[in-house]
């Protein structure tokens, strides 16, 4: 059992290191938002799994699988509501610069 | 080995305040602070274990769910300048 | 309805029950109270959707999570490898696909596990379609085959016939 969670917690460090270089090394911001949700999805469930099962008190357990669950829940709303907003950002900036309006100082 | 998952935590936080400092767009900061807020979660969990004081992981589930009301909040904020309106599509 | 909410309210308290771990008459008590002040938000809220099945829902959930599971981790590989690999070999772009005879939990459940897998997001929901950003040209095609759209749609069960 030591083992399994002293590799679950590794791999999970590796998936969110590598999330973060990805953060830093994707050219902009929609496809910085899939290496974010590297560190959402796998990198959060690897590293609660290797506290999962390194724990015996089963409330300590319970408590582990409810942070799963919201963060599973609460998560993707976060990165579509952030997405959607951006998208309907770029549509506004796109009407507000027409050419019949010239913002001339 | 609680302690390599943390320090892995640590630097990966320092790098996302590196993106909220760099990001060019105001969503890159928001992305980089929502996803701070889950690499805070996991840290909270982490340094429950590594103190072996179970009681931190109600402050990481709490957290887990202000991270995300607190995203929203600021999205909404950013989308019609205030935060009282509904949102109009 | 108000069998809904009472059954909203017992889950709650199971809720309550389970993270606080004491069975003290006050905590109990408490408990209970914001049980039902909760159950009483949601009903305010009108949340509850009466043509949805939540138990069958349930019932069906063990059989899809470990496939979307497997799903995540090799979507998680994927994306990984690509952002190691020193010419970042990416092309991003924005599709659609289509939500037909999805129902709207099963149509927000199936955005949340679009978004949930890494190379792909969600950018907008309308009534019919959703429309997705994948990181390449793969992943894009891989959604349109509509195979965890199946999964899902079988999720929702029979109550739904529009």
């Amino acid at each position: 059992m030591f083992v399994v969670s002293w590799i679950l917690l590794v791999l999970g460090s590796v998936f969110c290191l590598i999330g973060t270089l990805g953060l830093m090394r994707l050219p902009d911001f929609y496809s910085r938002v899939h290496a974010a949700s590297i560190i959402d999805s796998l990198g959060a469930i690897l590293i609660l799994l290797g506290l999962i099962t390194q724990s015996q008190d089963p409330l300590v357990i319970i408590k582990l699988i409810l942070i799963l669950l919201f963060m599973m829940l609460t998560g993707p709303t976060a990165v579509h509501a952030l997405a959607h907003t951006a998208v309907l950002r770029e549509k506004n900036r796109a009407s507000d610069q027409d050419p019949e309006q010239p913002h001339e100082p | 080995m609680f302690t390599t998952a943390f320090i892995a935590i640590l630097v990966v936080m320092f790098v996302l305040l590196l993106r909220v400092a760099l990001g060019p767009t105001i969503f890159d900061r928001i992305l980089a602070i929502n996803t701070f807020g889950t690499a805070i979660v996991l840290l909270i969990a982490l340094f429950g274990f590594l103190t072996a004081r179970p009681d931190f992981l109600d402050i990481a589930l709490l957290y887990a769910l202000i991270n995300f009301i607190s995203t929203i909040a600021v999205l909404k904020l950013f989308r019609n300048d205030s935060l009282g309106k509904p949102i109009d599509e | 309805m108000l069998i809904r909410t009472l059954i909203a309210a017992s889950l709650l308290l199971l809720l309550w029950i389970l993270l606080s771990g004491h069975l003290g008459i006050l905590l109990l008590s408490l408990g209970i109270a914001s049980g039902l002040l909760v159950a009483w938000l949601i009903h305010r809220l009108a949340l509850q959707n009466p043509d949805f099945s939540t138990l069958y829902f349930s019932l069906n959930l063990p059989r899809f999570l470990p496939w979307f599971f497997l799903e995540v981790v090799r979507s998680n590989l994927d994306v990984s490898w690509r952002i190691l690999h020193p010419k970042l070999p990416i092309s991003p772009n924005t599709s659609t696909v289509s939500t037909s005879k999805l129902n709207n939990v099963a149509t927000t459940a199936y955005a949340n596990c679009i978004t949930l897998t890494p190379g792909t997001y969600t950018l907008n929901v309308d009534d019919q379609t959703i429309e997705v950003h994948s990181l390449t040209q793969e992943t894009a095609e891989k959604l349109q085959q509509g195979k965890m759209k199946e999964r899902i749609s079988v999720l929702q069960g029979r109550l739904n016939t529009s």
